[in-house]
């Protein structure tokens, strides 16, 4: 029986293509809008709340030099040839800080050749064993030491794990981070020293002003001791000639931005929504007038009204779920383009996207698809089967 | 299979306008329609035979009477009683085997009876044409395919709404013949709604005259002349006259009606 139903819902469908289109693209613009919005919002959501907790630095200090906004340091980390004096650790290394930890940023060489990195990447010099940010995004067992020719890989890097050289050093992969939409994905992480003394050997001394690369830090992070106020302690270290940043109000600052970007979004895709769902209302109504006749004539063979709300709800399912799909599919893929996009204004983290979290907003589209394709067909497909089938008969076509 | 008995009992109905007002259609009509009987309805155009026709198929509701088919009263359609149309209603996009397997599948017997798809194809003459499209056929294939669809389900009652109105004077004795044989194949009980009147006598073993709207019975003719009926023979025209006459002299219509 359902194969019946299913080769008529087919046929009707395919046949009456002028009213099943428009249909089909009022769910598809809607479902996508909104599975858009809602996914690019959880995945910047995501991003700062990852980053925020998996960061246990509580002030970041950098040049002033540096040509970046806090959050640009923050989230993108871009290497910049700007450094400071290594001796600023222990200038900031007072009574409020628990631990003073540095990082070393560098770049490969724009050069390719055999076995060598191919394109010019970001290189991150940490103390492992003191590190506050890198480490917690280790996938897998945790390693106690990162040896000299070791190397951490980002999320986004895809270079072969074994003869890999970089900046003329032969390198082993130890393991890779997880993917956490900040700089760090698209970054090698070697111990500082190592990186240091690849700088030293690699790149002119007017690289570095004239200085020696053992001496020079990129920036510095800094966990402060339990119930100091961070304020408090960027006062305490007034005389140190770097940018202080608050990690946590700038964290605060770009999730206030991504609200207030989200909120327009949200807006814009409220509004297709609703004009999509007037739309839809409209053509259920159309595509289920015009089968009265229909309905009236399956009704004098005999077919029981059950069966006729099967039909149509099969007919109508196959329509909404197939552009339910394709919208909520569409919706996720664009989703990560468009935070890339909006990445491109604003430093934005990018938080990794899990199974689950697929299944979830996926399964969301799918949930608005069916609730607003039964809202808009309840009404008419009711009216249409419980009205008597001569008078059924005697209107729509057949 | 045999035919069902259809009680109708006082039945009335009526339709109301845009405006309000009241339309009746058919006036407290009674008929016993006994198992296997083929019963012509006949009168004036809009006089309400085809609503009093509908109101045995289901599909509308009477306003006060009763109707029983075996005893059982009427509300709704169902497959016990199989409907055939002026114009055949077929779905289009089915060909001939689909269109009279819908009925099966419909009721969820396909299963069991699908042999019968054949049987009744074969049955109305369509050999050969079990894969063609509707609008591959000539009205009368058209016509007999939707005659196949309705008896698959093995109904107690065929109920016929002019069902050759729209077809050319040689297809329509022709199918003419062939439902005489089915009717006497099967032996349901057929109630027919014509405006034809030589085809009434013909087909009917009861012809119903029914005055203008609304429907009443005017008069039952019994008609008893042995099948296969003669067009020319004297009863038939003696019979022919006689219902010419009380349309004619009721309602004043012409004898073409």
């Amino acid at each position: 029986m359902w194969s019946t139903f299913l080769m008529f819902a087919w046929k009707n469908m395919t046949r009456r293509i002028k009213t099943t289109g428009p249909l089909f693209l009022c769910v598809l613009v809607s479902v996508f809008a909104i599975v858009l919005v809602w996914s690019s919002y959880d995945m910047a959501k995501g991003g700062v709340e990852l980053s925020r907790t998996r960061m246990s630095a509580d002030v970041m200090v950098y040049p002033y030099e540096t040509e970046l906004d806090d959050a640009s340091m923050l989230y993108s980390g871009i290497a910049q040839s700007v450094y400071m004096d290594a001796d600023i650790i222990g200038r900031l290394s007072n009574g409020y800080a628990e631990r003073v930890v540095s990082q070393f940023y560098l770049q490969t060489l724009p050069t390719a050749g055999c076995c060598t990195v191919m394109e010019e990447m970001r290189l991150v010099g940490v103390d492992w064993e003191e590190d506050l940010t890198v480490r917690s995004y280790l996938k897998g067992a945790d390693i106690d030491t990162l040896d000299m020719q070791e190397v951490i890989l980002g999320g986004n890097i895809d270079i072969e794990t074994e003869n890999t050289m970089i900046l003329n050093m032969p390198v082993r992969v130890a393991g890779v981070l997880e993917t956490t939409g900040t700089y760090l994905d698209d970054s090698i992480v070697l111990s500082m020293e190592q990186l240091r003394q690849l700088a030293k050997v690699n790149f002119p001394a007017s690289y570095f002003g004239g200085r020696a690369p053992m001496d020079l830090v990129t920036c510095a992070l800094v966990e402060l001791k339990e119930g100091v106020d961070p304020q408090e302690y960027i006062r305490s270290v007034e005389d140190v000639q770097a940018r202080k940043v608050l990690i946590s109000s700038t964290a605060d600052t770009v999730q206030d931005e991504i609200m207030v970007l989200f909120r327009l979004l949200a807006g814009t895709a409220a509004v297709i929504l609703l004009l999509c769902v007037a739309a839809l209302f409209s053509q259920m109504q159309a595509l289920i007038h015009s089968r009265y006749r229909e309905i009236g004539y399956l009704r004098s063979i005999g077919v029981c009204r059950r069966d006729v709300y099967k039909m149509f709800v099969l007919e109508i399912g196959i329509i909404v779920l197939a552009a339910g799909v394709l919208a909520s599919a569409a919706g996720l893929t664009a989703a990560r383009s468009v935070i890339e996009w909006i990445r491109q204004y604003m430093s934005l983290p990018l938080g990794g996207w899990s199974g689950g979290a697929i299944l979830v907003h996926f399964g969301g589209g799918l949930l608005l698809t069916v609730s607003v394709s039964a809202v808009s067909a309840a009404v008419p497909l009711c009216r249409a089967v419980r009205m008597p089938p001569q008078e059924a008969m005697t209107r729509g076509e057949l | 299979m045999a035919g069902g008995h259809i009680k109708i009992d006082n039945v009335s109905k009526k339709f109301t306008d845009l405006m309000g007002g009241e339309n009746p259609a058919v006036d407290r009509v009674s008929l016993d329609i006994r198992p296997g009987e083929f019963v012509c309805l006949m009168g004036p155009s809009g006089c309400g035979k085809t609503t009093l026709l509908r109101i045995i198929a289901g599909l509308l509701e009477p306003d006060s009477g009763e109707l029983f088919l075996d005893e059982e009263p009427i509300h709704g359609p169902g497959c016990e009683r199989g409907l055939v149309f002026q114009d055949p209603e077929l779905f289009q996009w089915m060909n001939v085997e689909q269109n009279v397997a819908f009925g099966l599948k419909a009721r969820k017997v396909y299963a069991q009876q699908k042999e019968n798809v054949q049987r009744y194809i074969d049955m109305v003459g369509l050999t050969g044409f079990e894969k063609a499209l509707p609008h591959h056929l000539s009205g009368g294939m058209q016509q007999r395919t939707a005659f196949a669809r309705a008896l698959i389900n093995q109904p107690k009652v065929l109920l016929l709404d002019e069902p050759f109105g729209a077809l050319d004077a040689f297809t329509r004795v022709a199918l003419q013949e062939r439902l005489i044989d089915l009717w006497k194949n099967f032996g349901y009980t057929a109630v027919m709604v014509t405006h034809d009147v030589e085809e009434a006598v013909v087909l009917a073993t009861k012809i119903v005259v029914m005055s203008d709207r609304p429907a009443t019975v005017e008069k039952i003719f019994d008609n008893d002349l042995a099948y296969p009926r003669d067009r020319d023979s004297s009863a038939s025209i003696a019979l022919k006259k006689d219902i010419l006459n009380v349309l004619h002299l009721k309602n004043g219509f012409p004898n073409t009606l």
